[in-house]
């Protein structure tokens, strides 16, 4: 089904769910949109017909239709005049769609069944429409807020430090960076898009590059037969997602850092922190493991690929883009 | 209202379709109906007093457990445990102290379907020992058509309190055995149950061909063969083995020759070979769009 008409037809779907919500004049449109999204992207799941592939999708399906139900009953009690339990219920719906912890476990279960490309879908693109619900409705929510924030630093950070298969480690990784993305949300929607135009230019190389040589497990990095000066990029690359300065991934936590410190938020600060630390380190193992276990050539490599174009082009603006900052 | 709807009006539809597991799972049942199997009929009911006695005897157990698990999430590298090229990390080790608890040996004959026996126990030699005597004579009772089969095959692992688990093969390429047969082929079974009910019974099988003689042979077979199965029946869209979800090994004798059958096993175990890039050996062409089922 690969590039097939049905496949563009459901990116196309996908595409119009985001501008439906982006210009819907109501929570019922917005409700629509991303019912859409939740539609089109289950074929893009099926693909691969494996028993595996079908499990994820039935679990997607059905907590994302859990989440609908629970905004459709907020859309019911914010008719009924009972703010304060549409919020709530409205709060929880959209965290279960984003995957924020505690709300966390199906994207789990759901990421590992997931070829690289639509990992990627499910870890970007499906979360511009909640995320932009959010934003709508960021100044009703208080301390529960909050607790989902700090949930999703703590899990995205200490969970993936027990994980061997990159696709849990770049899953919890998009958990704590979830926690980052809901906190620029409240304070500012451009500092939100800012971040995460950064986070997909910055994650769409690393999940490119896992998608050509079939990484699946942090020890198969030595199978990567490409140039050693490109793979230095890569693991670069992936320290820029884990927020390393001077890389382009350190400029928009030290931008939502500064607003937050600014704004006297300190225990926040310090979990933002804490929780960068965690994910930094096993970003750092994924390089140690890659370069310890690589030192030895187990196997003659005949064939040597070469990255293409677009992938050198995005490894180094994720690298040398921190300057950026001076037209932020 | 709803037992009196499901016992009365949706079971003789069940009846008719031959079905001897309750389609329409009753409301009140905890555990979830196995949808294979035998029916165990000599099991003996526990009053609920006793059943909660029976539980609080085992919680402290499970608590222990419990911590001893999170203990050793919390100073587990997992670095340690990814599997290293040219090693074969041993699974199962048959040697006189096997803990046959963990393991489970059925044929034919325990369901008045054959008479077929087997046992698992150990050799002369201090190895693990799968005999017996396989018989496909019929049962005549008009419903057996087929018979002669013995199987062993290791329980599903458990977590604390009870919660299935599976065995986390990832990484890993081939399948490494150290045996030593009578010359038979045997079938080799990896269960894979899935999460829905659906997928419950899939298998993945493949053979294992034996020399006979005294010689040990060292059988490694990459995890790309095994053909997936749902309840013996092959399938016609193959795929990849999901190596993190293995709930059990087994080997089953039923070549259809009748006679005594010896099979010595010294250890199970797994490797990583970087040099084997297959994941799945069968339905590797590519169907044009739009083909019915693909």
């Amino acid at each position: 089904m690969w590039f097939s008409p049905s496949l563009i037809l459901m990116l196309i779907s996908i595409m119009s769910s985001v501008f439906l919500i982006l210009s819907s004049p109501s929570l019922f449109i917005s409700w629509l949109g991303l019912e859409l999204n939740t539609l089109a992207f289950l074929p893009l799941m099926l693909v691969k017909k494996t028993s595996m592939s079908s499990e994820g999708s039935v679990k997607y399906f059905l907590t994302q239709t859990l989440a609908s139900i629970l905004i459709i009953i907020s859309i019911v009690m914010f008719f009924l005049d009972l703010n304060n339990v549409g919020n709530s219920l409205l709060l929880v719906g959209l965290s279960i769609k984003l995957g924020a912890a505690p709300f966390h476990s199906w994207i789990l279960s759901v990421a590992e069944t997931l070829n690289w490309p639509v990992l990627f879908i499910l870890l970007t693109v499906q979360k511009i429409n909640p995320l932009f619900m959010l934003w709508n409705f960021s100044s009703y929510w208080g301390n529960v807020f909050d607790v989902i924030i700090i949930m999703s630093l703590v899990v995205g950070s200490l969970m993936g430090l027990i994980q061997t298969s990159t696709r849990l480690l770049m899953t919890f990784s998009s958990i704590s960076h979830m926690g980052w993305l809901l906190i620029s949300v409240s304070f500012d929607l451009w500092m939100g898009v800012l971040y995460f135009f950064i986070y997909m230019v910055v994650l769409l190389p690393v999940i490119m590059i896992f998608n050509i040589f079939n990484i699946s497990y942090i020890n198969e990095f030595f199978l990567m037969n490409f140039s050693l000066s490109k793979q230095i990029l890569l693991f670069l690359s992936i320290l820029s997602l884990g927020g390393l300065p001077p890389f382009l991934g350190f400029l928009p936590k030290w931008l939502i850092l500064q607003v937050v410190v600014s704004m006297g938020w300190y225990f926040f600060s310090l979990i933002m922190i804490l929780a960068s630390l965690f994910t930094l380190f096993f970003y750092l193992r994924m390089t140690f493991t890659a370069f310890i276990l690589g030192g030895s050539s187990l196997f003659e490599t005949k064939i040597f690929y070469s990255l293409g174009n677009l992938n050198l082009f995005m490894l180094s603006l994720s690298i040398l883009g921190l300057p950026l900052f001076l037209f932020v | 209202m709803y037992r009196f709807l499901t016992s009365n009006i949706c079971a003789p539809s069940i009846w008719s379709r031959r079905i001897n597991f309750p389609v329409v799972v009753p409301s009140s049942s905890f555990h979830e109906i196995r949808k294979n199997g035998y029916e165990d009929k000599n099991r003996k009911k526990v009053s609920p007093r006793q059943a909660i006695r029976d539980g609080l005897k085992e919680l402290k157990k499970e608590i222990k457990n419990w911590t001893e698990e999170v203990k050793e999430g919390c100073t587990l590298d997992p670095i340690m445990g990814m599997p290293l090229p040219g090693e074969v990390d041993m699974q199962w080790c048959f040697n006189e102290s096997i803990d046959f608890d963990h393991w489970v040996v059925t044929s034919d004959s325990d369901h008045n379907e054959g008479y077929s026996t087997s046992t698992l126990s150990v050799s002369p030699t201090g190895k693990g020992l799968f005999s017996g005597n396989l018989s496909t004579q019929l049962v005549r009772d008009g419903k057996v058509k087929k018979a002669g089969y013995c199987n062993f095959k290791s329980i599903r692992p458990q977590k604390s309190f009870k919660r299935d688990s599976f065995h986390n093969w990832s990484g890993y390429t081939h399948l490494v055995m150290r045996v030593r047969g009578d010359g038979r082929s045997y079938m080799i079974t990896l269960g894979t149950a899935g999460y829905f009910d659906v997928n419950w019974n899939d298998q993945f099988h493949f053979a294992l061909y034996t020399r006979g003689g005294p010689h040990w042979q060292i059988s490694k077979i990459p995890f790309s063969k095994f053909y997936m199965t749902s309840r013996g029946r092959i399938q016609d869209m193959q795929e990849p083995m999901p190596l993190n979800r293995i709930t059990s090994f087994g080997i089953t004798a039923s070549d259809k020759n009748n006679g005594p059958f010896r099979l010595e096993i010294d250890y199970v175990g797994l490797e990583l070979d970087p040099s084997h890039k297959e994941t799945s050996a069968y339905e590797q062409y590519k169907v044009p769009y739009f083909y019915a089922g693909y």
